[in-house]
């Protein structure tokens, strides 16, 4: 137990060492949150609203524990979903494994070990939806000390069954599928495939239930639901045993349901070791990272010269598209929303519905509103933020060869343009397919185009300050990062600022004024920012190692 | 020909990395540079290529000073790292046209050099291959060919000859004498005290950052005890006990 411990302390040093390093990165995180201050506020306001109306509709026939019930199971399931990328990440693909696996450990420590940073995240993403419901749920109803002891515990303890099926369905997968013999490829196709289950099961959840009935009549549907919803929490026993802890009508019952809910996470963790103990290393060993060329090609007609600016970014491309997590978070996230955007209107009978605003919209209401979304979508995109980063601790070739700082710099920064082009291009072909008007639409695309030259430079800027170059495993340069935040929100404040300002200001009433105003706005941003990114590069260029 | 000028270089206000360090690497020389583990050889060799800023004093090369005129001394020399994980997710090819791009080799020059380097080091049927997928020793040839293949005046190698097989080690060895042979500038680091006897024409010593001996081999075998092996000499002079 000792040394699943000492390996266990090893690896959550090593995988947060590099998180809140110095006060200035706390002093950052900290203004990070006060950005984040006011979406926490609305998502809690609007969370209490929902508990609470449901359960004045709810409480005449006491069905209110239902309410807890259907977000033990959402609770669930989202960790689960979470879970599964991070745990193949963590227990398959991170480069610190080998350290590992020639030291004498058992499996199922290397397992525990390696679980800790991963259920870290989940307990997050819970301390986001479970511990408000709870709260919420608490207050509305009266409950008194009891209730809150229950709550710290089902909080603690309820994370780790779903984290354990999901560890549970990647050990089993890994071993039996055997989808690793390629560790690059599997990770890529891991990655698309997480994703492609969210975005399916968004469709699925739309195309079962009505949206705003589920939305304004929570508590009604769910009234209407009683049954179907207690049986859907009877296959999830954790979440159906957690809500009667929190909600049954004597204290020993109470007791009961929580000794039987620490008996049953007792249980998963017993399963979890003995088939870590059994399997992990057998889907393990012998992940092959890379992949040899398929036929050999005629060297002498590859080799050709390139200016030094064009050869950079040719480098930067290749890196981010041969590895799979530059290129899940680089280019599949940033094609994720724009797919995400179309499933979801596309399933919820809403283009009828979109065409029609657009039609009768003004030109500039079309031109602003396309725009704020692209804003939106481009600030999420963290190809910029990861810049130099992505360098990681092979940073210092970039100091020896004879190439000015700002040619390196620039290259990186089209890089991130270039990327962000093919969420732009797949925007546009939206726009297009809803009807916005040519005008318009060419106008959007000449201002996306520099707003998205703006974002790779302010990300490069901000990852040229706070880099992270002493990663172990690349996950950690988009995990555990406020930097990609802190660049989304200035972003969204600064554009936001400038959309609402020539929104409401009564000088840019036709689409060309507005269209010349946010040209101006943009060009001077672009000017600043590359102004701003110069001085950046003298400052932190030679001074990051 | 190297000059090193009164370099100093802190990571820590207690203890200096390199403490006044004074050195000519001169050209036509194999140059060697020895030290146990941590006595600022890696330190040094950072600073003179750029990749750590130098805290006080200067260094050239061939008359270029690395701080004011990076871009100038960069061209002269190639840098052989300690570690060649270098440039993993590009196929070699590509890491030698990115070279050859970076240093402005020609295309024709480039077809010629990068077929004789490769099949020297026997890596050319390899070359269409991600570098990840290559062996310690196949990514130490890569680099070295990239090296090699803008023809630099001064090599700075940390370590050139680890992971690399007896046929490849004695080709870049028989490529370090030529090189000095036409009056070009051959530093390198090494933990090997066979290759030092082999190759040098110079060594400096350097311990806790400090020089501690700079000569010819006869020179060292002079000061010390006149018979005795360079392993006795490198032990006495860094106070093994």
């Amino acid at each position: 137990m000792n040394k699943t411990f000492l390996l266990s302390k090893m690896i959550l040093t090593l995988s947060f060492s590099e998180l809140f390093k110095d006060t200035r990165a706390k002093r950052n995180a900290f203004f990070v949150f006060l950005g984040f201050l006011p979406l926490i506020v609305i998502w809690l306001y609007i969370l209490s609203s929902i508990i609470s109306s449901s359960i004045y509709i709810l409480a005449p026939s006491d069905n209110e524990p239902i309410i807890l019930g259907i977000l033990f199971v959402l609770t669930a399931i989202i960790t689960v979903l979470f879970s599964i990328p991070s745990v193949i990440s963590s227990y398959y693909f991170a480069d610190d494994m080998e350290n590992y696996l020639t030291m004498p450990f058992h499996p199922y420590q290397l397992v525990i070990g390696k679980s800790l940073a991963p259920l870290l995240i989940t307990y997050m993403v819970n301390l986001a939806i479970l511990a408000p419901t709870m709260i919420f749920y608490g207050m509305a109803t009266g409950s008194g000390i009891l209730y809150v002891c229950l709550s710290i515990f089902i909080f603690i303890l309820f994370p780790i069954i779903p984290f354990i099926v999901a560890a549970l369905i990647v050990m089993l997968g890994m071993r039996y599928v055997n989808i690793a013999k390629n560790k690059d490829r599997s990770k890529v196709y891991a990655g698309i495939f997480s994703l492609v289950f969210i975005i399916g099961f968004n469709i699925i959840i739309r195309l079962n239930t009505n949206s705003n009935q589920m939305s304004q009549e929570i508590g009604s549907w769910l009234n209407q639901q009683e049954q179907l919803v207690w049986q859907v929490t009877k296959l999830f026993p954790s979440a159906y045993v957690a809500t009667n802890t929190l909600t049954s009508s004597t204290w020993w019952m109470m007791i009961l349901f929580l000794i039987l809910f620490i008996v049953l996470t007792a249980l998963a963790l017993y399963l979890f070791i003995t088939i870590g103990q059994r399997m992990y290393f057998k889907g393990m060993l012998g992940i092959n990272k890379g992949g040899k060329g398929k036929k050999k090609q005629h060297i002498e007609k590859r080799i050709g010269s390139n200016p030094t600016l064009v050869t950079l970014t040719k480098k930067e491309l290749k890196t981010i598209v041969r590895t799979p997590n530059f290129f899940m978070n680089c280019i599949v996230q940033s094609l994720f929303l724009p797919v995400f955007f179309v499933a979801m209107i596309a399933f919820d009978d809403s283009i009828g519905s979109i065409a029609s605003f657009i039609q009768s919209s003004n030109e500039v209401n079309v031109l602003l509103t396309t725009f704020s979304i692209t804003v939106f979508m481009l600030g999420i995109n963290l190809t910029a933020t990861s810049s130099i980063s992505r360098d990681g601790q092979w940073w210092f070739t970039n100091l020896y060869i004879p190439i000015e700082p700002k040619t390196v710099i620039y290259s990186k920064v089209i890089t991130a343009w270039i990327i962000e082009g093919i969420s732009i291009i797949l925007l546009g072909g939206i726009f297009l397919y809803l009807g916005v008007p040519t005008i318009p639409l060419l106008m959007w695309g000449i201002l996306v185009t520099m707003v998205s030259w703006i974002s790779g430079t302010l990300g490069t800027i901000i990852d040229l300050h706070y880099p992270a170059l002493n990663w172990t495993d690349e996950q950690e340069i988009f995990k555990m990062r406020y930097i990609p935040l802190l660049s989304f929100l200035i972003q969204i404040f600064v554009f936001g600022a400038a959309i609402l300002a020539i929104w409401r200001l009564p000088y840019f009433t036709g689409v060309w004024q507005t269209f010349l105003a946010m040209s101006v706005v943009l060009v001077i941003a672009i000017y600043l920012g590359n102004h701003l990114l110069k001085k950046a590069i003298q400052k932190h260029y030679f001074h990051m190692l | 020909m190297i000059e090193i000028n009164h370099v100093t270089k802190s990571f820590s206000t207690s203890k200096k990395a390199v403490d006044n360090l004074n050195l000519t690497i001169p050209a036509g020389k194999i140059f060697g540079f020895l030290g146990p583990n941590g006595a600022g050889k890696s330190t040094t060799i950072k600073m003179m290529t750029g990749i750590l800023p130098i805290d006080e004093g200067s260094i050239t090369i061939n008359g270029f000073d690395i701080t004011k005129h990076p871009i100038e001394a960069k061209k002269i020399f190639g840098y052989v790292p300690d570690s060649p994980d270098l440039f993993l997710r590009l196929k070699g090819i590509e890491y030698l046209n990115f070279i050859g791009d970076v240093y402005d080799v020609p295309s024709d020059v480039r077809q010629e050099k990068i077929a004789y380097l490769t099949k020297t080091f026997g890596i050319y049927d390899a070359l269409n291959d991600t570098i990840q997928t290559y062996s310690h020793g196949m990514r130490q040839k890569i680099i070295v060919s990239g090296v090699l293949l803008h023809e630099p005046k001064v090599w700075i190698l940390d370590e050139p000859l680890t992971g690399l097989d007896p046929k490849s080690s004695y080709s870049l060895k028989e490529m370090m004498r030529e090189h000095a042979q036409k009056g070009y500038t051959v530093f390198f680091s090494t933990h090997v005290l066979e290759v030092v006897e082999q190759l040098c024409d110079e060594v400096a010593i350097i311990n806790e950052g400090t020089l501690l001996f700079h000569g010819t081999l006869e020179e060292m075998r002079t000061k010390f005890t006149s018979d005795g092996s360079l392993e006795q000499m490198f032990l006495e002079l860094t106070n093994h006990e």
